[in-house]
């Protein structure tokens, strides 16, 4: 049987300051296809793993300027102009009449910024990932830490990153090939 | 983590303000404010007597809502069993330790109270003392703007002796509440509630940095939901009794809580402030830290949110209804170029550029800008307390119009400063008794370990 096409390291973790520290080497290692797997979050991963800003505030804040503008238009639009109606003797286009709508519309499109953009960001929904492939991998969601380093990543070498794992106190680290290309052969 | 290590090693003594600590000697800054202030306001007094009675309740309001946004940030903390805001809740009761000053600063506004409520000499059959031209004859304005003159010709606003009695009847109607007798007892009451449940809640918290009982703790979170509705009824109805009544036609069941969500704002920038004072004077270090700042710029926004959402909802049902007794309030504020730019500017730059400003998490995560935004917040605040205020006593003698000549500036601003000064420098001055933080509060751990998510 010949061997299938690497596909990622997975490294055990026993103890979240561990994984931690791992992580920040990673970071400083330079790695860039690599992620964090824990069974819940960890206070100060995000700068362990050199993450930066989320960029979800911007496609919120651009979401919600959009609701606000569209409010805006649609209201002086249609009410103001196309087909005034005085209503309790107020001018068409008044302004505060149109606070509400500005206000729902900012509301309603920034919440549907933030789910969807936060699905499309996590890259929701993903049938499958390759570390599924591993049997440990299910402790994840019980009491192990993970670390996986793709080999997608420019500085993977099977050698040289296996070894690097093994130096961070890692208490297993696996190489997961590809499963599905067995099969299909 | 093993936060609670971190906390055993705190001592009092440690974070007592050294006297050669810059924040140290800020209590005579602001008692130097506070004598001027006094000085200005005594001329202001003897030039006009009835300006001076606007501005000072002007001024005191100013301190009151220091005080009552940094009691609702202490009382919260207790109801909720708060462990992060431990090491910045020392802060707030700093604050709040000042209410012993806040009776002394009350008392001028007793001279005033004829000439700043037309509901005083009022009978409660309507009918005006005879001899009084300036209680009774105020409420014959009524926002209508009888002398307002070109401005509201057009608005049919003619004023005839009917409606001046048509104002009276509506007035008098509320004579079982709005009278000498009832309104001195809740004054009296709203004080001692004030005194009690601030003088408790800071001595609870003092008292534990000697030994670390946590059957303080204990007392506080105990005490807290008495304090908390004492605190809502007594700030309510004080503001019903010494602003609301300022235009007693108008009524506004909202009113109470922009006093509030205007409070909780301006407290929480407070706290921002002066702990970032310690910080930079370096009485605290990492106890206080950028996730506390974090966290405090949080509730600011999100208050500062509330705070517009429920004056926006308050006007906005007053504005649709038009009801005349309800609108006088905004007349008073809009009808006129000089108002309508301060009402604008409360919208503009109270709410839209600090909402923006303050809304990005780095923004409140870097301490030179969160200080900034809340600084930002503090002084508007104060132009809304003149807002609150002012508009009553020019709707009374310049037909509405804000026309600021020298000595109306002294007044105004004299009172200002000699409320805020004095109330400031008693602050500063009994902070210098305590630790900056509650050293031996049993949560002191989970606020040293405090992360933001």
């Amino acid at each position: 049987m010949s061997e299938q096409r690497p596909l990622l390291y997975l490294a055990e973790f026993d103890k979240p300051d561990d994984v931690m520290h791992a992580a920040e080497k990673c970071r400083d290692e330079g790695f860039e296809n690599w992620d964090v797997h824990t069974p819940y979050p960890l206070h100060g991963m995000d700068a362990a793993m050199g993450l930066g800003d989320s960029k979800l505030g911007w496609i919120v804040l651009a979401c919600g300027l959009t609701g606000v503008s569209l409010a805006v238009l649609m209201m002086q639009w249609m009410n103001g102009y196309d087909y005034p109606l005085i209503i309790g003797g107020k001018p068409p286009d008044a302004i505060p009449s149109m606070v509400p709508i500005m206000f729902e519309l900012t509301v309603l499109l920034s919440a549907f910024g933030a789910v969807l953009g936060m699905f499309a960001l996590n890259e929701i929904p993903k049938h499958h990932h390759p570390v599924f492939f591993s049997d440990r991998f299910e402790a994840c969601s019980n009491d192990k830490f993970f670390i996986s380093i793709e080999a997608e990543d420019k500085k993977f070498d099977l050698e040289k990153t296996k070894s690097f794992l093994e130096e961070l106190k890692a208490t297993h680290v696996e190489l997961v090939r590809d499963q599905e290309q067995e099969e299909a052969s | 983590m093993s936060d609670n290590d971190q906390s055993k090693g705190l001592s009092a003594d440690d974070f007592k303000i050294p006297e050669s600590s810059s924040v140290a000697g800020l209590w005579k800054k602001a008692a130097g404010v506070g004598v001027v202030g006094l000085l200005m306001a005594g001329a202001g007094f003897a030039s006009d007597a009835e300006r001076f009675g606007f501005s000072w309740l002007m001024g005191f309001y100013a301190v009151l809502t220091m005080f009552l946004g940094t009691f609702f940030f202490v009382c919260i903390q207790h109801l909720t069993f708060a462990g992060w805001s431990v090491t910045v809740r020392r802060t707030a009761e700093f604050f709040v330790g000042g209410v012993i000053v806040i009776p002394f600063l009350f008392l001028p506004n007793l001279m005033s109270t004829s000439q700043l409520y037309p509901w005083w000499d009022l009978h409660g059959d309507g009918k005006a003392h005879a001899q009084d031209d300036h209680g009774a004859g105020a409420s014959d304005h009524g926002g209508h703007g009888k002398d307002h003159g070109d401005a509201h010709a057009d608005e049919g606003h003619a004023h005839s002796p009917m409606e001046t009695a048509a104002h009276h009847a509506i007035t008098a109607k509320k004579a079982a509440y709005l009278n000498q007798g009832f309104f001195h007892l809740r004054w009296v009451v709203c004080l001692l509630i004030w005194l009690w449940i601030a003088l408790r809640l800071h001595r609870l918290s003092t008292a534990q940095d000697a030994n670390g009982d946590p059957q303080y703790t204990v007392k506080a979170q105990r005490f807290a939901p008495a304090a908390i509705i004492l605190f809502a009824l007594s700030l309510t109805f004080f503001g019903f009794d010494w602003l609301m009544s300022l235009e007693p036609n108008w009524f506004s069941t909202m009113f109470g809580v922009r006093i509030f969500a205007s409070s909780a704002v301006l407290g929480l920038a407070l706290i921002i402030l002066l702990s970032l004072s310690f910080k930079n004077a370096g009485v605290v270090k990492n106890e206080i830290n950028v996730e506390h700042y974090h966290d405090l710029g949080k509730l600011m926004f999100g208050f500062l949110v509330f705070w517009a959402y429920i004056s926006f909802s308050e006007f906005f049902l007053i504005w649709y209804a038009s009801i005349p007794e309800e609108v006088v309030y905004y007349h008073m504020r809009w009808d006129d170029d000089s108002w309508r730019m301060v009402s604008s500017a409360i919208v503009g730059v109270k709410f839209i550029i600090p909402f923006f400003f303050v809304m990005s998490r780095n923004i409140k995560r870097r301490l030179p800008t969160l200080r900034m935004g809340a600084l930002w917040l503090v002084v508007l605040h104060f132009v809304e307390m003149y807002y609150w205020v002012m508009p009553h006593y020019y709707n009374k003698v310049h037909h509405g119009h804000l026309a600021l000549d020298g000595m109306g500036i002294v007044t105004d601003v004299g009172c200002f400063m000699a409320c805020v000064g004095i109330y400031l420098a008693v602050v500063f001055k009994r902070m210098l008794n305590h630790p900056v933080i509650p050293v031996k509060d049993p949560r002191l751990g989970r606020a040293l370990g405090f992360v933001n998510a």
